[in-house]
């Protein structure tokens, strides 16, 4: 049996009340007041609900089979997410990025800054304490003042259990590659860490819109348009030659779907030399430094039929040395890996579920395989 | 084949040029001395900086109708060109709305009587509309959009900060659909000074090569707002032409606007079908530029991600921007097959055009004949 590796799952607190109590006092006491953490913030930002930007969101962003039956959050309860989604899809990693992260984005820096890092400190103790070695988990960055992000990555990455540093909102506006961001490309490096970036950094409605053009007028139009922040930091990465000065960098695209990178890569490629002209660190084709720097999470995987799909993803051949599976567990799109392999070629398999996923880590398989060999045969989600 | 080319910017010799076709009162408020004339196109964000233009296309490029006639007609063998105006297309958005609306109608006048009236039959054009005040935009339409060489609709810029399928856009689909006349959205619509919304999603581009690279995000964005928003089944004749961001891009936007309609459809009950017919029967994309010259490989196999992709582009040649790219590139580019259609067929339809040298569409009912209609096409389906 094939080891599943699972770079995506969303955990969160059941009640607010237990991030508030790693805040510094004066937090924690302005948050008493009437226009308090929670009062003016709590449930939306502080709780990672703020998609503001999501129109029409209340149609629902978590499985109802995924919530606790006490009435928490989905994604709060480790037996349960141990039985739905570790157990039953023979899942050998699961890397927890919290619910999403949007913390980073509450527009006050220093506000910012300790409430991550009390983020930070409650998964540390809520979650990597777990004596279950199948949980990983990210350190969540500060973005407004990327010094003290770079002190963030530092601190949090003494922790065996922290597989990645999550970028998810640019607070300064820019594109996470831009350089006024290196001394956190830099720590993360250091640190041996990928960087990751998770959909939805742009919803708090922060100087990068979430997406070009207007704001989209309905969820599906947020829908259709939700992977060009992707190509944009994606982009800012190549034009401001991150990989050049970290070659070892690995930057992990995080639920922003698929389909819209070859056609990424083709216009990166076709431009390579209009580039250099003001860029003039771009040595390698951009495609090149996709091959080795770049990795896409799977999830949602845009399948129609898969003829067409492959059609697509089979532009570029070297997609299977770049993208993770995922599952998104609680989410309501979730993806398990039988819809994968019943979609893409089989082949494609052992790179997708923990290969790829092993190397970009910096995890030794042997060990995972071993593990999965005992466990039963691909579970799905339905 | 009889080469038609959609995309051609053509451009004032001055301001000045511009201006006699304005009031007398704006053209005394622009000339406050006699050695200054204040500015009326916004600045554009971006531009290539070893030269954005081919060289040898005059001063400004685009701006010597000789020239153009020699330089790209004559020597590429075009029927028929679509004059779709440079940056002065960005006057549309001017923030002082009432003289911005004066400035386009300049425009149309000055495109008319300096280009579409002139010795050559060749040349067409585009009714340059002010989005920014929908009424003021249908009343230009029907005051202009009549002429037998006006052939559609540009929108110039994004005057208002919104996507393209919101209804305060509505007046202008009317009048379009009203004279048959498909609009055209540009890449770069929104990249002036006066624009707030952003050319790329998670903050504004800082090169060229990233404004280039990117420069379907925000047409990904008007075209799924028009298809959400339910433009096209409430205006169902009408086609639009997305122009300036190549194609190669088609494939991964049709299966990702059909999969996630397949699962947030339910939200747009006034847009029943699957983006990917809207596509295909009122959605249409420019050649320009498709880079045919390089990554040819990838290219071709992209596009053929999009069953029947020969029936959706149209070619434009972008001339005389420096990536212009010549008739003999892309027919090397794309299989002979598709030469028919992507270099005149598909336009053909699509601007439901009669024969070489006739009007653009049928003339309004009373002047048209019995018989005298275009040919059938496959856009369009007409009432009369």
């Amino acid at each position: 049996m094939l080891p599943v590796i699972d770079c995506d799952v969303h955990h969160t607190w059941k009640s607010e009340d237990e991030v508030i109590a790693y805040l510094p006092a004066r937090w924690r006491e302005f948050n008493a007041g009437q226009v308090g953490i929670l009062h003016y913030a709590g449930t939306r930002l502080l709780n990672g609900g703020g998609f503001l930007a999501y129109p029409n969101n209340g149609g629902g962003l978590r499985r109802p089979d995924f919530m606790p039956a006490d009435g928490t959050k989905a994604g709060s309860d480790y037996p349960m997410m141990k039985t739905q989604l570790l157990d039953a899809l023979n899942v050998q990693r699961a890397v927890l990025s919290f619910d999403i992260g949007l913390q980073t984005g509450l527009h006050n820096p220093w506000l910012a800054l300790d409430v991550v890092r009390a983020v930070n400190d409650w998964n540390a103790e809520r979650w990597l304490s777990i004596p279950d070695d199948r949980i990983r988990s990210a350190v969540l960055v500060p973005t407004h003042l990327p010094e003290e992000g770079a002190k963030e990555i530092r601190r949090m990455a003494k922790n065996p259990k922290i597989c990645e540093a999550l970028l998810v909102t640019s607070a300064l506006g820019k594109p996470f590659g831009d350089p006024v961001y290196e001394p956190i490309h830099r720590a993360a490096a250091e640190c041996g860490l990928p960087l990751a970036i998770h959909l939805g950094g742009e919803h708090v409605g922060d100087l990068g819109h979430v997406s070009a053009g207007g704001v989209p007028g309905t969820r599906i139009e947020e829908e259709f348009t939700n992977h060009e922040p992707a190509q944009r930091h994606l982009v800012s990465f190549i034009t401001n030659g991150v990989f050049e000065r970290h070659p070892e960098l690995k930057l992990i695209m995080v639920e922003f779907s698929v389909a819209w990178l070859p056609a990424l890569i083709r216009r990166l490629d076709t431009n390579v030399l209009l580039m250099r002209e003001e860029s003039p660190w771009v040595k390698k084709a951009p495609s090149e430094y996709v091959h080795s720097n770049v990795r896409v999470s799977t999830q949602p995987l845009e399948t129609l039929t898969s003829k067409q799909f492959r059609t697509l993803l089979e532009v570029y051949p070297f997609l299977q040395d770049v993208l993770l599976f995922a599952t998104d567990y609680p989410h309501f799109d979730a993806d398990d890996p039988f819809y994968i392999t019943k979609r893409l070629p089989k082949e494609w398999m052992p790179k997708l579920l923990y290969k790829n996923s092993c190397d970009a880590y910096g995890w030794d398989e042997s060990e995972l395989v071993e593990n999965a060999a005992q466990e039963q045969a691909v579970g799905s989600f339905r | 084949v009889a080469i038609i080319d959609t995309c051609v910017h053509h451009h004032w010799g001055s301001q000045q040029e511009l201006m006699e076709y304005l009031p007398r009162a704006w053209r005394d408020y622009l000339t406050p001395s006699a050695d200054y004339t204040v500015p009326v196109v916004p600045s554009h964000t971006f531009g290539r900086i070893s030269g954005s233009k081919l060289a040898g296309a005059g001063t400004p490029a685009g701006s010597d109708y000789s020239l153009v006639r020699q330089q790209l007609l004559d020597s590429q063998g075009v029927e028929r060109a679509i004059l779709t105006y440079d940056t002065g297309a960005l006057i549309a958005v001017h923030p002082a709305q009432f003289m911005g609306v004066e400035l386009v109608r300049a425009a149309n006048d000055w495109c008319i009587e300096r280009w579409l009236d002139g010795p050559d039959d060749r040349f067409y054009s585009l009714v340059l509309v002010p989005n920014q005040l929908p009424e003021e935009s249908a009343r230009e339409i029907r005051r202009v959009g009549h002429h037998p060489r006006m052939v559609g609709v540009l929108m110039g810029a994004n005057g208002t900060g919104m996507l393209s399928g919101h209804s305060h856009y509505y007046p202008i689909y009317e009048a379009a659909a009203e004279l048959g006349l498909p609009i055209v959205l540009e890449a770069g619509g929104e990249s002036n000074i006066y624009t707030l919304t952003h050319h790329t999603a998670a903050g504004p581009p800082v090169t060229y090569a990233e404004y280039r690279i990117m420069a379907d995000q925000s047409l990904t964005g008007h075209l799924g707002s028009l298809i959400a928003q339910g433009v096209f089944e409430r205006f169902p004749d009408l086609r639009v032409l997305a122009m300036g961001a190549g194609a190669d891009w088609l494939g991964s936007v049709m299966t990702r606007f059909d999969f996630k309609f397949d699962s947030h459809g339910r939200e747009i009950p006034w847009a029943p079908r699957r983006p990917s017919e809207y596509f295909r029967k009122s959605i249409r994309v420019s050649t320009y530029p498709l880079d045919v010259a390089v990554e040819t490989e990838h290219l071709l196999k992209l596009l053929q991600t999009v069953d029947g992709i020969e029936d959706m582009l149209i070619y434009g040649s972008g001339y005389p921007n420096w990536d212009t790219e010549w008739v003999a590139g892309v027919q090397q580019a794309l299989p002979a097959a598709w030469h028919e259609k992507v270099l005149h067929q598909n336009a053909v339809d699509f601007f439901a055009w009669g024969s070489p040298g006739a009007p653009a569409r049928s003339i309004p009912k009373a002047s048209a004949g019995v018989g005298a209609g275009p040919e059938p096409s496959k856009l369009l389906r007409r009432s009369e």
